[in-house]
């Protein structure tokens, strides 16, 4: 029985020394770059792995654990933006933490995606392009617009 | 090459007429007003959490409340007592991996925060 107990408190002491998995690298940081395109932002976390590889990560204050592609895009432009300052490696994929303390893991887009969708932006402000209507009719919902757009 | 936000490039992935009618008549915010307060309210508790700031101390939380005095007397209690000592600090990573389920088994059946609640107070009073 003592041996049991012996066991569980160097279980439980070598638990707590060893580091974490994810320790948090920064914490809501604001970051700019204007290589290869002008951006800024400030994630919510960035994680450190064990292995010294950056992950960035963002808290949804919602227990519903659908992401959607908003987030995605987020998530991606973080993720160029601590690639081009921290000059250390950065995961392809980044977590959405959700209120009730769970974490999802998401694939994130590539940076010619980023760029491409960047000048997208440009020419739907500018009109130069048809810009598309929400395909969830839910942001509708809350939209200041929703009189205006047809 | 003008810069442009996180936040407003990721509008793109809702509705590019929002983008549109954002940027040339102005974004009215009202509607959503509560939800954007409640958001930074619960990032705030999501920094405290990551930096270390965190008051945890689950089980007198989900009893007595966030800042209740008998809560606070237990994260002191954990501060001075615990936390300086090896000993302290397994019994209190022990601790915090426990506590979430029982906070969870609480909440699910409330009549058990009569002997707990019992059970902490009869613990402060002949700690103090």
């Amino acid at each position: 029985m003592s041996f049991l107990i012996v066991v569980v408190i160097l279980y439980w002491w070598l638990r707590s020394r060893r580091k974490p998995k994810l320790s948090p690298y920064m914490l809501e940081q604001f970051l700019k770059i204007t290589d290869p395109i002008p951006l800024c932002g400030k994630p919510d976390v960035v994680w450190k792995t064990r292995d010294g590889t950056l992950i960035v990560g963002d808290y949804k204050s919602r227990e519903n654990q659908q992401v959607y592609e908003s987030e995605v895009i987020q998530l991606s432009v973080y993720k160029l933006l601590v690639e081009r300052t921290q000059n250390k490696p950065v995961a392809d994929y980044g977590f959405i933490h959700f209120k009730n303390r769970n974490m999802k893991k998401v694939y994130l887009m590539k940076e010619k995606e980023i760029i491409a969708l960047y000048h997208r932006y440009w020419n739907v402000i500018g009109g130069e392009v048809v810009a598309f209507a929400a395909d969830n009719k839910n942001y509708c919902r809350y939209c200041s617009h929703k009189h205006k757009c047809s | 090459m003008r810069q442009t936000s996180a936040t407003e490039l990721a509008k793109m992935g809702k509705c590019e007429r929002q983008v549109y009618l954002d940027h040339h008549h102005g974004e009215d915010t009202s509607l959503t007003a509560t939800f954007i307060k409640r958001g930074n309210h619960e990032h705030e508790q999501f920094n405290r959490q990551l930096s270390g700031k965190d008051k945890r101390c689950f089980i007198a939380t989900a009893i007595f409340g966030i800042d209740a005095i008998e809560t606070n007397i237990l994260r002191e209690f954990r501060d001075v007592h615990l936390i300086p000592y090896s000993p302290g600090r397994m019994i209190t990573s022990l601790y915090y991996s426990i506590s979430p389920y029982i906070v969870n088994v609480i909440e699910r059946y409330p009549v058990l925060k009569i002997p707990i609640r019992a059970a902490l107070r009869w613990f402060i009073r002949s700690w103090r």
